[in-house]
């Protein structure tokens, strides 16, 4: 996030100062179930390996799109990502840390998550306000039960004023329309101060406004140093990633750039 | 009155009454929020199980039907895992139907009369004895200060537990306290009003402050606000009118609720243009 977020320039680069990948799967299976995996043999670098070095030189973070049909294991692979789903076979690391080492807990703290949107549009009967709903986002820099300080709210603020939400700031989440209460949840992704976003179809349920705002939201958001993964139909989000892993009948495969433009130019909205 | 608050028995009372009041509403809004209300009515079916065989042990049946409401809280916590994000309701159902169903083997089995396990679920605040009224003291207490210390992050786990894992809350481990505490709780409150009317002590002052669609930190302040006022009302009109405790403690539960619901309506229909 440009405004937020700091711009280190030392992110992701281990001992011998070389680039790591953000994202690396090899022959990784997902799913619920060891005998009924949703997604095997997934094998892919974010970004490829000739892209590293690149990207070394780019101020610019990279943006991998998740494309495929309803349930063909985008939102699954995220939340394997994300450590709320082990990996049945195979390995995936995020940030150099595989996601079953016990020490990826603290890696964990490092990628913040915007899930689906819900078509009613609000969260459970728990009535608390956006820019407490926001701050959410700043628990993980936090032990259990650890105050805010100043920096907190000063994160969760500019969060909030970033996303267009400051008049809607003491509102509760469940008076919010889906396009305010999915910029509340990229506000507290960004409140978090993440070196990995994680999207799962964020402009999905909205309408043509809630939409627009959001994708405008992300086409800034996309222009930061931290790379961001989203799951999509959306073409206009699709237009916007680097690279792109095609899901499909239980496969996933990484299409490079002239399979990306090949696959934008005969996409058509709803298609998947 | 200033009789009766010189007798040792309704001191006790009114204290126990003061502090669930204040605490067990609490664990009212834990139930609501996370929608387990089914798992109440497996903890005091588990809570029979326990009293059941407390008595055929020979062990103090309050205490071993405790310890089966805690242990329930554990077993739902794993049951409804944050991989499948499900609740806690079919868990709680499998537990209630087995457990009910050893209970009435063990009845035919032994010599022991059902009316002596049950007796347990009528509950009566002024049976309590000074290790009960502690109990309550100290568990209250821990609620309080439990709930005001991870306010955040278990408002964050309540909110959406899968996504507060996602930034690095420890979701699971929070979830399986507030569950623990819900049922050791509902297993306490099972003592005080009895099984049937434990309601009263825990989810009345809860709807009640919820129907005010006030935020979370407010409804928690409100909910303890209203469950000391309605122990106390119940126990005053059941001292003054000759009437059981904890009946007197539920209408007074439930006619609050409905004030609060009537109130809501009637403001939401004034707010309306063309009302006047």
């Amino acid at each position: 996030m440009p405004v937020i977020c700091k711009r280190s320039g030392t992110r992701n680069i281990d001992t011998a100062g070389c680039r790591l990948a953000y994202l690396s799967a090899q022959k990784l299976s997902i799913g619920y179930r060891r005998s009924a995996p949703v997604v095997q043999e997934i094998d892919f670098n974010f970004p490829a390996t000739g892209e590293v070095e690149r990207k070394n030189e780019s101020k610019r973070g990279a943006v991998l799109g998740l494309v495929g049909p309803n349930g063909s294991g985008k939102t699954t692979f995220l939340k394997t990502c994300l450590g709320l789903l082990s990996p049945l076979y195979g390995e995936l690391s995020i940030l150099g840390s595989d996601t079953r080492a016990a020490r990826f807990s603290e890696t964990r703290k490092k990628l913040a998550y915007v899930p689906q949107n819900r078509p009613e549009g609000q969260s459970g009967r728990l009535r608390v306000s956006v820019r407490e709903a926001v701050g959410f986002g700043r628990l993980g820099r936090h032990r259990l039960g650890g105050r805010f300080d100043a920096a907190d709210y000063e994160a969760v603020d500019a969060a909030i004023l970033y996303c267009g939400l400051a008049k809607l700031a003491d509102t509760s989440v469940q008076d919010l329309s889906g396009g305010q209460f999915q910029r509340m949840s990229l506000a507290r992704a960004i409140a978090a101060e993440p070196e990995f976003y994680f999207l799962d179809e964020p402009s999905s349920f909205l309408d043509a406004g809630g939409a627009a705002a959001v994708r405008q939201l992300l086409r800034s958001l996309a222009e930061s140093e931290e790379p961001l993964i989203i799951a999509t139909h959306d073409r206009e989000l699709i237009a916007l990633c680097d690279a792109l892993v095609l899901f499909s009948a239980g496969t996933a495969q990484m299409l490079d750039s002239e399979g990306l433009r090949s696959f934008l130019s005969s996409y058509k909205e709803g298609e998947l | 009155m200033r009789e009766l608050l010189m007798i040792p028995t309704f001191c006790r009372a009114i204290i126990v009454l003061f502090a669930c009041g204040m605490a067990f509403p609490l664990l009212g809004l834990y139930v609501l929020s996370l929608d387990l209300i089914p798992v109440r009515f497996g903890v005091m079916h588990l809570s029979l199980l326990g009293a059941t065989i407390g008595i055929i042990v020979g062990i103090d049946p309050m205490f071993s039907a405790m310890l089966f409401s805690v242990a329930a809280g554990f077993v739902v916590a794993g049951l409804s895992t944050r991989k499948s994000g499900g609740t806690s309701g079919g868990a709680m159902a499998l537990l209630m139907t087995a457990s009910l169903g050893i209970v009435f083997i063990l009845f035919y089995k032994t010599d022991i009369q059902a009316i002596e396990a049950f007796s347990l679920f009528w509950g009566n605040i002024l049976a309590l004895d000074r290790e009960e009224v502690l109990l309550v003291i100290l568990f209250s207490a821990f609620i309080v200060v439990s709930t005001f210390y991870f306010y955040r992050p278990i408002a964050a786990v309540l909110f959406d537990r899968e996504t507060a894992f996602a930034f690095g809350v420890p979701s699971t481990a929070l979830y399986t306290g507030i569950l623990v505490m819900v049922c050791a709780g509902i297993g306490l409150g099972i003592r005080i009003t009895g099984a049937l009317m434990v309601d009263a002590v825990t989810l009345l002052p809860a709807l009640a402050a919820m129907s005010l669609k006030k935020n979370f930190k407010s409804t928690m302040v409100l909910a303890s606000i209203f469950g000391i006022s309605i122990n106390l009302a119940g126990f005053i009109l059941a001292t003054v009118f000759d009437l059981p405790t904890s009946p007197a403690i539920s209408v007074v539960g439930t006619a609050v609720v409905a004030g609060c619901k009537l109130a809501m309506h009637f403001r939401a229909t004034m707010g309306r243009p063309g009302c006047l």
